[in-house]
């Protein structure tokens, strides 16, 4: 049987605290509105309905994009768009049991809208719309919440009794929110001639220069009084190329910047010459040999162990996963051991804006949830400290650690901001490489390999698939222990379980990087940052990439026809 | 009242067609596909195999601009451009290719990929793109010939119609004039429009969705035939919604579809016609309901359009026989309920229905069905489909069949999906009409002679492409939204709320007994096989000797627990 525990809550009411920031900044139309339709809505709501209605909060989320795109020397996207989102979140029951209780059995749907709102700042219309999706928000939630009861009642205790919902402080913070200002003309002539740089390859079958920029204003209001007016502008400039090797597998590298403001790009003689290395990469994959599955030492470089990271570890320290019955649960119950050497540290935090000058996509001020961001040390000394937690309590760890995001359309639960990997002791990458060489002739290896760069990768989390991840390098070389020049290769995934992955780091370097992308998850799909030095492991795992049977193009291209 | 800023308008820029003298060399996107489908027709080859014996290419060129907006205020603005093409490519010969059959790539029979191609008219960049997927797209059509020559190696087939009929090339080429708009012009009205909703406090929630598409088709095959037309498309869709206090939900959408702007709406009519709608509307939703009826109903303006657009309309379509490799890819054939009825009397012998892809207007009213070359390029053609009640023609594309020798001009598709006949503007015509108050006569008569309290006027069915397909009937007609009860006594008229149409089949168009003379004109965006397409119906109200009509059901849940926060102090 389920009690509920009121004491500890009001002990955590009382602490509450006021925190307003934001300076001369005004409150917009917008945020008025719904500040109002929430009063009016949570006190007269509060009297209807079977369940108690404790908690609302209105999130909009406004997004002004450009995406232009050119390949061959010719535009071929060019779209304009603003909207804005809305996301309503209502709780009934109390901070112990309430609607969004995990129900033990079957999939509950997570989605819940993204419901289009006035862009223009009418008070009416914006406030006619949130008192329509309220109401049939409100209803669902009566719903959910007999559904949750009920399961409670026919399910065997749970594990984890720890609250649905934890208290936060109120936050005030109104910044001003200006448009992002930029000459597209220009740029759209730039991306033009940039794109004509692959058109000289006949082996690059297709390629792009992309240019999106994107405003992402955000406005809070929830019943605890939390008002939260924020702006965050994301400029992504891309480079692809593509091509086949003959035995048909499909190359393709995808180079990106993603940064907070324009003049942060780089500069056009350093894009030229990452198109340059673009090509001169594509072509050498294509004559490169295809690696047979393997296990052995191998060196992730920066960027690549900021991915490896983000996919084996961090998804796994994300609070709210560690309560669902259905999850592998990895680190929940490895608070205070030795999850990986002594001497690596890990934590994240959104509040950095910069990493050695470089903009760091997971930036934020305040989550979804209106919490403000903060630093949390998840590993220190190789031991495991502490979840990365949103408002959803998990045993042990009750408070928000401001880690509570999503994308406009989704529930909040606990996501990575800018996840920083940082080791105690590092060495020169040479001295890395060296290593590495020392450690493929102690395990009398032939060679071992260097992972460049890493496009993406998923791992699963979930109890009925293997707790596996799988990473996509792009770039791969092969260092042979006899001192034969490195090998350019292709082909293969990495793939491992993230308990015994983690243990066989054996060294890392100094050349700190950041990997900045965009993160899919249950939430949806949210910017994030990887900080992290080249790593050595003992031992990694490689698998057959999946591989296209096509054959390339019969003729040549036209234009080199 | 607001005020439209009228005067900056670039309004009214008519598209007509121009059919200049053949410029087309002077037309990059024409001159790069008709360049790279030469180099492929002598070059395209895989070794041991044949090259394509038939190719084409269909670039659609589209500058949008979308607006959505509710209850006042602006909820979307959004401008983009794109060009997709889509390539069709022949390997072996007209007699058998690698079409017509649907083996493991179920979904290609009736879908096609799309590529994006540069916005730009740049030759190289142009035919780069085209180069690529025709590759990729002959290595497809080379693997569905094998498999289709598999499948038939053990099989007896009867059937030796050919796959594809041989064309002589049509070259058609219209001058590009842009469909111009003033997008703040538009915000305005459009946001004014949707203000209304402020005098309906019954309607829960309410959008007018506002597109302008500015659309160049470009058509280019391996025979010689050559095509550039304009295809622009003003639209405005208006969306309510409601619950009555029973916890019955309502539905509506109003649509209004132009190919220019002169014959869009002013605002004041666009106002006056919406503001008309949404109180029938609000009327409906207190209106009473009905346990049963059977006897003689007359379907008035959209009713009947939409009612000859379900039943006539989808049906027109070429029938398609293509091979199957197991029996249960049969549900990617579209089932067409007249497929047996050629030469047959479909309607009473009075009507005949004709197909007319050159009509632009009728009464002064813009069709929007129109086009002078199909989507095959193929040459538009008048067709007389049914003569005197008798189905004659099926509206066809280059698909020989039992039904048709070849194209009569009706291939149509939107981007993405394969071509096969489509209705443009279906007219129905009769020699023998009544003025519709005489229509009405006729009814009560045959009330009073059946011992009928009332007769039914339906005067709006659900638009097809928003309702939910109806299970009460095996042809799926949709239901009534706004049917009246016409007293025999007083012929006074009483709005009835969800009601259904059931039992009903293809026969049902035999038992059409009176024809208005009054015709109406009914544009809208039609499903198909082949995607979205608009098209239009020139159509009387009609009487139908006997139809039941029964409740409509539907879920009742609570209306909204607060007060619509606009009307609380009303």
């Amino acid at each position: 049987m389920r009690r509920i525990n009121i004491l500890p809550l009001i002990a955590v009411l009382l602490i509450k605290v006021f925190i307003i920031t934001g300076v001369n900044a005004e409150e917009s139309l917008l945020l008025k509105a719904m500040g109002e339709e929430l009063n009016r809505s949570f006190k007269e709501l509060k009297e209807l309905g079977e369940a108690p209605l404790y908690f609302m909060a209105y999130e909009v989320t406004e997004v002004t994009e450009t995406r232009l795109l050119a390949s061959m020397g010719a535009l071929m996207d060019d779209a304009y768009n603003r909207k804005r989102y809305l996301d309503v979140d209502l709780r009934v029951g109390d901070f112990q049991l309430d609607n969004t209780h995990q129900i033990r059995g079957y999939w509950a749907d997570d989605r819940q809208g993204g419901k289009d709102i006035a862009i223009q700042d009418d008070p009416s219309a914006i406030k006619a719309i949130l008192w329509y999706e309220t109401d049939l928000e409100f209803k669902q939630v009566q719903m959910a919440f007999t559904k949750v009861k009920a399961n409670i009642a026919v399910k065997v205790e749970e594990e984890d009794n720890s609250p649905d919902f934890s208290p936060a402080p109120k936050n005030i913070h109104i910044e001003d929110l200006n448009e992002i200002s930029w000459d597209r003309k220009p740029w759209i002539d730039r991306l033009k001639t940039y794109s004509l740089l692959f058109k000289e390859d006949p082996n690059i079958y297709y390629s792009s220069i992309g240019l999106t920029v994107k405003q992402e204003n955000k406005f809070i209001v929830n019943s605890e009084g939390t008002r939260i007016q924020m702006g965050r502008d994301f400029i992504r400039l891309s480079l692809y190329g593509e091509t086949k090797a003959d035995d048909g597998m499909d190359l393709n590298i995808y180079k990106s910047f993603d940064v907070a403001c324009f003049d942060e790009l780089p500069d056009e003689e350093s894009i030229l010459s990452t198109i340059d290395t673009i090509i001169y990469q594509l072509n050498a994959l294509r004559k490169a040999p295809v690696v047979e599955p393997f296990t052995g030492p191998a060196i992730m470089k920066s960027r690549a162990a900021g991915v490896f990271f983000h996919e084996i570890f961090g998804h796994r320290i994300e609070g709210h996963r560690l309560k669902q019955v259905s999850n592998g649960q990895t680190f929940k119950k490895k608070v205070g051991e030795l999850v990986m050497p002594d001497f690596i540290n890990i934590y994240d935090d959104p509040n950095q804006k910069y990493y050695n000058g470089i903009s760091l996509n997971g930036h934020y001020l305040y989550d979804d949830e209106g919490v403000e961001a903060q630093r949390v040390d998840v590993v220190r000394n190789g031991v495991l400290i502490n979840f990365l937690m949103c408002r959803t309590p998990v045993e042990g760890f009750n408070q928000s650690g401001g880690h509570g995001r999503r994308q406009y359309g989704n529930k909040i639960v606990s996501r990575q901001g800018n996840l920083f990997v940082e080791s105690t002791r590092t060495i020169p990458y040479a001295d890395l490489k060296a290593a590495l060489i020392e450690e493929l002739k102690s395990q009398q290896k032939e060679y071992g390999l260097v992972f460049e760069d890493i496009s993406g990768g998923f791992t699963m989390t979930g109890r009925w698939t293997p707790q596996a991840f799988k990473v996509k390098p792009v770039i791969v070389y092969k260092v042979y222990a006899d001192g034969r020049p490195d090998e350019l290769v292709r082909g293969v995934d990495i793939v491992g379980t993230p308990l015994s992955s983690l243990t066989r780091i054996i060294a890392a370097a100094d050349d700190y990087n950041v990997f900045n992308g965009y993160c899919g998850a249950e939430s949806g799909y949210i910017p994030v940052s990887g900080i992290a030095p080249s790593m050595l492991v003992s031992q990694i795992e490689v698998e057959k990439s999946a591989k296209s049977e096509d054959k390339p193009p019969i003729l040549n291209p036209p234009h080199h026809d | 009242m607001k005020k439209i800023i009228v005067m900056t308008l670039i309004m009214v820029i008519l598209i007509t067609g121009v059919i200049s003298a053949l410029h087309a060399a002077d037309d990059i996107v024409l001159q790069a596909m008709r360049d790279e489908i030469g180099r492929s027709v002598n070059e395209l080859s895989l070794e041991g195999y044949d090259p394509p014996y038939f190719i084409s290419y269909r670039i659609q060129d589209l500058k949008q601009f979308e607006l959505k907006a509710s209850f006042g205020a602006i909820l979307e603005s959004r401008q983009d451009r794109s060009r997709q093409l889509s390539i069709e490519i022949r390997v072996g010969d007209y007699s058998f290719d690698n079409t017509n059959f649907i083996g493991s790539n179920a979904w290609r029979f009736s879908r096609r990929s799309n590529h994006m191609m540069p916005l730009e008219n740049d030759y190289d960049a142009i035919r780069h793109k085209l180069w690529y997927h025709t590759d990729q797209e002959y290595k497809s059509a080379l693997e569905a010939l094998a498999q289709k020559k598999a499948n038939l190696q053990n099989r007896i087939i009867k059937d030796s119609t050919p796959n594809f009929t041989k064309e002589e090339p049509f070259q058609f080429i219209q001058t590009d004039i842009p469909l111009e708009s003033d997008t703040i012009y538009w915000k305005e009205r459009i946001r004014e429009l949707s203000g209304l909703f402020r005098e309906f406090p019954e309607i829960h929630t309410s959008q007018a969705n506002f597109r302008l598409q500015d659309v160049t088709k470009y058509f280019v095959n391996s025979e010689g035939t050559m095509v550039k037309q304009k295809a622009p498309l003003i639209s405005l869709e208006v969306f309510i919604n409601s619950r009555n206090k029973e916890g019955l939900e309502f539905n509506d959408q109003k649509t209004f579809y132009a190919r220019s702007f002169s014959f869009f709406p002013d605002q004041t009519a666009l106002i006056g016609e919406v503001r008309e709608w949404a109180l029938e509307f609000s009327r409906l939703l207190d209106a009473d309901t009905l346990d049963y009826y059977v006897g003689p109903v007359i379907l008035e303006g959209q009713a009947a359009a939409e009612f000859f657009y379900q039943l006539l309309g989808k049906n027109l379509s070429l029938p398609l026989s293509p091979l199957t490799e197991e029996d249960w890819q049969e549900h990617y054939i579209p089932r067409n309920y007249l497929d047996n009825k050629k030469d047959r009397n479909i309607l009473p012998p009075d009507i005949s229905v004709k197909d007319d892809p050159y009509l632009l207007e009728y009464d002064g009213k813009e069709v929007v069905g129109s086009y002078e070359v199909d989507d095959e390029g193929f040459p538009a053609r008048v067709v007389n489909v049914v003569e005197e009640g008798s189905l004659k023609e099926f509206l066809s594309h280059r698909y020989p069949s039992k039904h048709s020798e070849g194209s009569n001009g009706h291939g149509r598709a939107a981007m993405g999906y394969s071509i096969c006949g489509r209705i443009s503007n279906l007219t129905v015509e009769t020699e023998e009409s009544l003025p519709v108050d005489e229509l009405k006569n006729e009814l009560i008569d045959r009330c009073v002679a059946q011992n009928l309290e009332y007769g039914i006027i339906i005067k709006k069915l659900e638009n097809e492409r928003f309702a939910q397909p109806s299970d009460e009937n095996e042809i799926g007609l949709t239901a009534p939204l706004y049917a009246y009860k016409i007293y025999a006594d007083d012929r006074r008229e009483e709005l009835i709320q969800n009601v259904k149409i059931s039992n009903l089949t293809i026969l049902i168009l035999r038992d059409i007994v009176g024809i208005s003379r009054e015709k109406n004109v009914y544009n809208l965006i039609s499903r198909g096989f082949s995607g979205d397409i608009p098209v239009s119906l020139v159509t009387p109200s009609i009487l139908i000797e006997d139809m039941e009509i029964i409740p409509g059901g539907g879920k009742l849940e609570k209306p909204p627990l607060l007060e619509h926060p606009y009307f609380i102090n009303e």
